[in-house]
């Protein structure tokens, strides 16, 4: 097996490549520049715009509440700035030449902060977690409290064959389709945290998370988490000295912008987070705001309308195109995103390996109208299609109005369809909508986006245990589904998906981004999906020390900014 | 009609309110067009969503549902707030809420009243003259700017630009009563403002009545002070008004301040209502509007024992009739 990361070698080299990198990145940062020497103590609080439904393998902390999460949980793995998935629990992992065995070596010495090991038999429940294993036997999800239903983790892990310890401290991991960037699956932008033992196979899996991370659990509730430093921690600063610097961190949830506005601004929270989907106005106004410092994260976030091919109008082409073509996203950025941002011209970012702008149907009003016409001769019937948004919310309303305007204006006629969120939720898996605007997609890999555009990520593993069990036993044929249950535009399109799993197996960078980048060009061609906007989040602080500033343990730096914010381990209070 | 008799009239007409309130709430949620077991657990399979419906009575008819809710109500369990990870109580959540917004509403109440009274007085006593009309002016731009106007003033200028004061959170009195107050006092005055202005008009409107009656001018003839006159002979019968309106203003004012609650962070009632509709917690909702409406009717029931006590005339015409 051919070693790809032991950690610590050519570090000098690697930082200075990463600070370059870094420094060219496209993340923002304006305001006051925070103190250099680290101090000790403090507690501080930080306003968040998610709630947290629980910590098990179904409950998906979103976003700012994710940021909160992983200050108690780590991940076996760590995206650097440079993009490149370096091991982080682990201390190395290693493949086989044909990269459908990975073998994973876990870090000596780390602890879960209920003084348990972290070794070999936590990371293979881990993973058997998250494939949803411990369910299917039954040992999780039985309790009120321990909601380890099949999450959507089970997509992302489909292409596990097989998983076993093959040593106190090492797992093998054998795929069915070969993955030469399997660790960046391992990662799941930063979702795949390392649970320990006693909370997976406990009874209250959703409300008592155990994890390896600087900070541990004070208090949880639906609005709030309240975390305190974790005395045995394992990393340590540059010079020795031990990590976190903060006694303790409250996250508050605080749905509404302008109290986080005002927290951050006089100093009741010393950060926030925002998300440019809906708070532009209050980041740019932050961003002026000389005695806050405001970093943003680079437009790594996309933003998808997903369009049904099961049904009419979007099993036509012909549909599909004239709503890509209809929408005016120059408009749009100005006008709901004030800016921030950037005007999409692929159906992901340009910083994603999977970025194309060929075949992307772009804004082109007599393009649209066309389409429009070419779909009655086609079918007989006008283009009419209902838009699903939430009434309750302003932004989706406003949003669904604007949509709807820029579609008329092509000769489409469109009826809002006013639904609540869980409504959304529930009949967008499996897709029941003709279409469905819903983020999903995002950074600069594939693990995050492979998902939800292929149709078989199991159904192309006959050996999943899923499979096998859903055809042995007549009881569960009603399990969920999920094959496909990601891709919520439903198409299934073998060009793609062979050039993606192509992709996905290649080992030659070049090669790889080639292939993917032919993938994104059929997707785009065939209009499986579009896109309007690309969005970015934010962070503002105020007295905060450190932030960004403590690498990566096996060497180089962190991401600073990203939809789950910052890392806080490093941060120190300057008050 | 007995005393006893008219005191059974009264509660009897509470409970029908309430009865009616909660019904009408209730109902309202069976309207909804869609299923409520799939809103509360979108993520649940079927049969999780069954034993829900059986659980809270949506298998059953609107009237079987709320006669199930009620006597969980009247029991102390006023529901669910459900989520992927598990379920929270309601009465959890308003266990920590309620005492916040009782003290948001007793400091707001105290505040007003402390300040509307000497002005309502004053006002009075030199009707006509130019202290009351700055006092009216003064009042008149104070009633028209909304309370959540004045909150974000009071944000910009005490919290931000002075940093006098916490925008957000509440304290608790064992982190300290200064800084119990400090969280307190720009969400109180935000709510005050609008009150002192209505409780001054009122008070002043009903003095100057009383001090045209006869008995103001018998105790003027007999020489007693005007301080007298106003404060032991005038304010105590012209308070009815204001001590009914403060009354009734308490029950809307502990559900009524959502918008000044979700500003400042207090994490009260208000708040509660508005992450209840924003994360469609209808249960939750449904108990909080309960709850608000048995406030509110309390309140009424004290205005009635309580304008008895102040004014025993309005007590005996009651009893008369």
């Amino acid at each position: 097996m051919k070693k790809i990361f032991t950690g610590g070698r050519r570090k000098v080299a690697a930082v200075m490549a990463i600070a370059l990198v870094a420094s060219l990145s496209q993340v923002a940062t304006s305001g006051a520049a925070g103190a250099d020497t680290p101090k000790r103590g403090g507690n501080i609080t930080v306003g968040i715009f998610d709630s947290f439904p629980g910590y098990c393998m179904a409950d998906n902390l979103a976003n700012s509440s994710l940021m909160a999460g992983r200050t108690i949980y780590e991940t076996w793995v760590e995206q650097r700035a440079d993009g490149k998935i370096v091991p982080y629990l682990l201390k190395s992992f290693e493949h086989s030449a044909d990269y459908k065995t990975w073998l994973l070596t876990i870090r000596d010495g780390i602890k879960f902060h209920d003084g348990t090991d972290v070794n070999a038999t936590a990371l293979l429940l881990n993973l058997q977690a998250l494939r949803g294993a411990l369910y299917i036997n039954g040992l999780l999800g039985k309790s009120p409290k321990s909601t380890g239903k099949l999450g959507t983790a089970v997509g992302f892990t489909a292409n596990i064959q097989d998983v076993v310890a093959v040593g106190a401290m090492s797992v093998q991991i054998t795929l069915y389709q070969a993955e030469s960037d399997y660790p960046e699956s391992l990662y799941a932008s930063g979702r795949f945290f390392a649970r320990a033992p006693s909370q997976i196979l406990g009874a209250d899996c959703s409300t008592k998370p155990v994890g390896t991370g600087a900070f541990k659990l004070v208090s949880t509730e639906l609005t709030k988490l309240v975390v305190a430093a974790n005395p045995d921690y394992w990393r340590k600063d540059a010079n020795g000295g031990k990590l976190p610097y903060l006694d303790g961190i409250t996250f508050t949830f605080l749905p509404d912008a302008q109290p986080r506005v005002s927290g951050v601004k006089s100093g009741a929270l010393a950060a926030t987070m925002f998300s440019s989907a809906s708070e532009a106005k209050q980041i740019k106004d932050l961003q002026k705001n000389k005695n806050l410092t405001t970093i943003i994260s680079p437009t790594d976030y996309y933003p998808t309308i997903w369009l049904n091919h099961k049904i009419a109008p979007f099993s036509s082409k012909n549909a599909r195109l004239a709503v890509s073509h209809a929408m005016d996203r120059v408009k749009w950025l100005k006008v709901r995103q004030k800016g921030l941002g950037m005007v999409p011209d692929s159906i992901v970012g340009p910083n994603n390996i999977m970025y194309n702008k060929k075949g992307y149907a772009g804004f082109d009003l007599a393009a649209a109208k066309a389409d429009v016409v070419a779909y009655k001769t086609e079918t007989g019937k006008d283009l009419e299609f209902s838009l699903p948004y939430v009434s309750a919310s302003a932004d989706s309303t406003a949003n669904a109005v604007l949509l709807q305007q820029m579609w008329q204006a092509a000769g489409m006629k469109v009826n809002l369809l006013s639904q609540t969120t869980a409504e959304a939720i529930q009949k967008a898996f499996p897709m029941q909508y003709q279409l469905l605007p819903l983020l999903l997609m995002e950074g600069t890999g594939t693990a995050f986006i492979v998902p939800f555009v292929v149709s078989d990520m199991s159904g192309g593993n006959p050996k999943h245990f899923i499979t096998q069990i859903a055809q042995a036993v007549p009881a569960l044929k009603g399990l969920p589904v999920y094959f496909g249950i990601l891709n919520i535009s439903s198409f299934k399109d073998t060009v793609s998906e062979n050039l993606l799993f192509a992709a996905r197996a290649e080992s030659n960078m070049a090669k790889k981004k080639k292939l993917y980048q032919q993938a994104t060009q059929q997707l785009q061609e065939e209009v499986h999906m579009t896109n309007i906007s690309m969005l970015a989040y934010s962070l503002t602080y105020k007295n905060l020390g450190g932030v960004g500033q403590l690498g990566l343990a096996a060497g180089g730096e962190r991401r600073l900014m990203t939809n789950f914010g910052i890392d806080w381990t490093g941060v120190w209070s300057t008050k | 009609m007995s005393k006893f008799g008219f005191w059974l009239q009264r509660v009897t007409q509470v409970l029908i309110v309430l009865l009616l309130v909660t019904f009408g709430a209730s109902l309202l949620l069976r309207l909804i067009p869609v299923d409520l077991a799939t809103i509360l657990i979108p993520n649940g399979s079927e049969s999780e969503r069954e034993i829900l419906r059986t659980e809270i009575g949506l298998n059953k008819g609107p009237i079987g549902y709320y006669l199930q809710w009620l006597g969980n109500f009247v029991h102390g369990d006023l529901g669910k707030i459900y989520f992927s990870g598990g379920t929270e109580t309601v009465s959890g959540h308003l266990a920590k809420a309620m005492p916040r917004s009782l003290l948001l509403m007793a400091y707001t109440q105290v505040l007003a009243l402390s300040v509307a009274i000497p002005l309502g007085v004053i006002s009075a006593y030199r009707a006509g003259r130019r202290t009351d009309r700055i006092i009216s002016n003064v009042l008149f731009v104070m009633s028209s700017i909304p309370g959540f106007a004045i909150a974000l003033i009071l944000i910009i200028v005490v919290g931000v630009k002075l940093a006098w004061l916490p925008t957000l959170g509440y304290a608790t009195y064992s982190e300290g009563i200064w800084e119990h107050f400090k969280h307190m006092l720009m969400p109180v005055l935000s709510l005050s403002f609008g009150l002192i202005a209505t409780y001054t008009r009122l008070l002043r409107a009903d003095m100057i009545a009383s001090l045209r009656e006869d008995y103001v001018t018998m105790a003027m003839s007999k020489g007693l002070s005007d301080r007298r006159i106003l404060w032991k002979h005038v304010f105590r019968p012209s308070s009815i008004t204001l001590f009914t309106s403060a009354a009734l203003s308490m029950g809307g004012l502990i559900g009524g301040a959502i918008v000044i609650e979700s500003i400042f962070a207090t994490y009260g009632v208000g708040f509660e209502i508005f992450v209840a509709i924003a994360g469609r917690q209808y249960i939750s909702l449904q108990s909080c509007v309960a709850v608000i409406a048995l406030f509110y009717v309390f309140f009424n029931l004290i205005v009635d024992i309580g304008s008895g006590f102040v004014d025993p005339r309005t007590r005996d015409r009651r009893v008369n009739v």
